[in-house]
């Protein structure tokens, strides 16, 4: 060949990718149809989403979506294995038409490919642990500790939620180890990888006991050219289909995975019925499905209305993320503090009211030394900070309760108002006795304070990123070891337990309350962990 | 543990904790001073004469009367930066400074008013009942120094933390033995200005004619 025909070959060449590309760009559901093909990306290394048989083929659960979405198209399917890595990639290359593969639903992946909604199915964190000791709710894991996987995007979350003390390895393999070494309680882990582990039968007497938090859901993707295309509404209309009929259950049986919550709740929402009779989640006139039947995380202003389109505008224009406004979750929890705050003052008002008369009463009574007694006990509750009768009065320890020893929620109470009572105590029996007019803005910072016991509940997230202290007591800590005291002691615990390469550990966002730092601490499962400010600052890790 | 362990115990650290009341002494008379400058400023508007300066400085003492210090402190510490840098040098921002400036907020609402008070009378020559507002202004100070505890929740290191920070390090047991000490240090800090605020102001009220309660 001479080098003029291979020039002309090569703007040939070069002419039909221009045409192809382009017939691509204009509609990709023609191209595959005059392909007669759908190229499907799936996974080779996710039993049982996609994996290969003996004879080297892709089969699963996510293969018989794929040759499903082909036969409704009318054509052939053709799998191509893709990995976590390349699967986008192959995508905007064209290499492949669709990718199921196991792919997280987030706004950031949204920004380079297209995702369809609703999502096929959904991970989330849970944790394997063996039979004994029972696990019932994620409480039970608090300050215990949990192995843990390197990398994945739950850990830090799921730490600080339930103070778990996270043991991190490097691969799944070190973490299944280390279980079966009783090196911790449970591993966590994403749970739809935690069920092709379940199947091995080495692991066999292994449970997943809790229900799963954090749930993502995966969705189709397709190229980012793709957005709002015929081929996109197409896909999405088949997986809501899928849904209505309960098709994805029956193909999650048949593959032997666990019942997922979420394919169950999604049958449930887009079967849903409006009181006319028709179905809830049916296509708005600008094609999209309506904010009700769409992933909450995912959700973008424009798409909402009301109160959530305000947040969520708030959030996009100045980046201030004021989840109370547009998460329903947190605004109930937010308006459940308000309310035990609002408890709380009424519990205090009322009870000093009534503590305070009765000194009072008891001072003028006339009988000898209680006017005496009633001026020092008012003198001794005027003159102690409140935080510390709290302290007093919440942490205190009976010996012999070591191991049982629970507060539920109600006690809590009561001891906050307690506490309280005994600090507005002081202010009343004085101005009972008092009258001069400086005395109304003296009386006022009690019940600020009363406000700020009710910071002690829910929805005060707010932590120990202060190394102030931290700093401060390692610096006594390291005079201290010199000179041989207890906090040597405490130290060497601090140190144990970072050097176990508990990375997580060794910033200030990990909870020092584990059974290192606080052995006996133990609230129950009611009691926010995040109640209680003062305890994270203890000085360890 | 016998009460002699835990007398050698308290002795031990007592040193430690003393320190950590100097802490609370520092960060309550911080925020007083700041406090009392812009209080009295607020109280002088009031009393300026002028209309829209006088209803601004009345806004502004509601505000400050009603914002809650314990939830101000935790905005604060999340608003200010740990570290600024200033002319190419980082600086650290005292995380005690950042609970004065919240205890502040208080102060302001308390100065103004009382203060707004004592200069009426005292433009009425009405002087001993202008004094008042030293005694006032003391007992205040004692109270921010019971609230001062709750900057512990911020990581500064005043009494309660190193409380927290012995009981870790030496045991649970000790808890109610450490914490008691700790109101001790309040009890004998507050009990002598108590009283001497107590007599002045029996004084003064005599002076201004208001028989003593």
């Amino acid at each position: 060949m001479d080098s003029r025909s291979g020039f002309r070959a090569v703007c040939l060449l070069v002419l039909i990718a221009i045409l192809v590309g382009r017939e691509a760009q204009a509609d990709r559901l023609d191209l595959i149809q005059k392909r007669g093909t759908l190229i499907v990306g799936v996974k080779s290394d996710y039993p049982p989403f996609g994996m290969r048989d003996t004879h080297g083929r892709l089969v699963g659960f996510e293969p018989d979506l794929a040759a499903e979405l082909a036969r409704r198209l009318g054509v052939s399917l053709q799998l191509l294995a893709v990995t976590s890595t390349n699967r986008l990639q192959r995508l905007e290359e064209g290499a492949v038409d669709v990718v199921i593969a196991t792919l997280g639903d987030s706004p950031q992946r949204r920004q380079i490919a297209t995702l369809v909604e609703p999502g096929y199915y959904a991970s989330g964190a849970t944790v394997v642990a063996p039979p004994t000791p029972r696990l019932s709710s994620w409480m039970d894991l608090r300050g215990k500790k949990v192995c843990a996987t390197q990398g994945a995007y739950f850990n830090r979350p799921m730490a600080q939620r339930f103070l778990l003390d996270l043991q991190i390895f490097n691969g799944t393999r070190d973490a299944r180890l280390a279980l079966r070494d009783g090196r911790c309680v449970a591993w966590l882990y994403d749970d739809t990888s935690i069920a092709g582990l379940l199947a091995d039968p080495e692991s066999a007497n292994y449970q997943t006991p809790l229900p799963s938090m954090m749930i993502s859901p995966w969705a189709i993707a397709l190229s980012a050219k793709e957005q709002g295309s015929r081929l996109e509404q197409m896909i999405s209309g088949m997986v809501a289909d899928w849904h209505r009929s309960g098709w994805l259950i029956e193909m999650e049986k048949r593959w032997g995975i666990k019942p997922s919550h979420y394919l169950l709740e999604m049958r449930d929402l887009w079967s849903r019925r409006n009181p006319d009779g028709g179905l809830l989640c049916t296509r708005l006139d600008n094609g999209q499905w309506p904010a009700a039947c769409r992933h909450k995380l995912l959700l973008r202003s424009d798409e909402v209305g009301g109160i959530e389109h305000l947040g969520l505008l708030l959030k996009e224009q100045t980046g201030l993320n004021v989840t109370i406004i547009h998460d329903a979750y947190d605004r109930t929890l937010f308006l459940q503090g308000l309310w035990i705050t609002l408890q709380l003052m009424a519990a205090c008002i009322s009870g000093s009211l009534i503590v305070g008369c009765l000194g009072a009463l008891a001072a003028e009574s006339g009988l000898p030394g209680m006017r005496a007694g009633v001026r020092l006990s008012a003198a001794l509750g005027r003159m102690t900070p409140p935080l510390l009768l709290i302290y007093l009065v919440f942490f205190r320890r009976r010996p012999h309760h070591r191991q049982s020893f629970r507060l539920d929620f109600r006690r809590r109470f009561d001891r906050h108002r307690l506490s309280f009572d005994l600090y507005r105590l002081r202010h009343r029996v004085r101005p009972a006795r008092s009258s001069l007019r400086t005395q109304g803005a003296e009386t006022r910072l009690p019940a600020r304070l009363a406000g700020a016991a009710a910071g002690a509940t829910p929805g005060l997230r707010s932590g120990s990123r202060f190394a102030g202290e931290r700093r401060e007591s390692d610096r006594y800590g390291e005079r201290h070891r010199r000179t041989g005291t207890g906090f040597g002691r405490h130290r060497h615990r601090c140190r144990t337990r970072q050097s176990r390469g508990d990375d997580e550990c060794a910033d200030d966002h990990l909870l020092p309350v584990g059974d290192h730092c606080r052995p006996d601490l133990q609230l129950s499962g009611t009691e926010d962990s995040e109640s209680w400010p003062a305890l994270k600052s203890l000085p360890c890790c | 543990m016998a009460s002699t362990e835990i007398a050698a115990l308290l002795l031990t650290w007592t040193p430690f904790l003393a320190g950590g009341f100097a802490w609370n002494i520092v960060v309550s008379l911080v925020a007083m001073v700041i406090g009392t400058i812009f209080g009295a400023a607020l109280a002088w508007l009031r009393l300026s004469g002028r209309t829209p300066l006088a209803h601004a400085s009345l806004v502004v003492t509601e505000l400050t009367r009603n914002i809650p210090t314990f939830v101000f402190l935790f905005y604060l510490a999340f608003l200010i930066p740990t570290e600024f840098e200033l002319t190419g040098q980082i600086y650290a921002f005292p995380v005690w400074l950042k609970a004065s400036l919240a205890l502040s907020v208080a102060v302001i609402g308390f100065v103004s008013d009382n203060l707004f008070v004592a200069l009426q009378h005292r433009k009425r020559r009405n002087h001993a009942a202008a004094l008042l507002f030293i005694p006032s202004w003391t007992t205040y100070l004692l109270i921010i120094v019971m609230a001062s505890s709750t900057a512990s929740v911020i990581g500064v290191g005043e009494i309660v933390s190193r409380c927290n920070i012995v009981i870790a390090a030496v045991g649970d047991e000790t808890m109610l033995w450490v914490y008691t000490y700790a109101i001790c240090y309040f009890l004998v800090f507050c009990f002598p200005l108590n009283w001497a605020m107590g007599c002045a102001r029996k004084r003064l009220l005599a002076r201004v004619g208001v028989p003593a309660p």
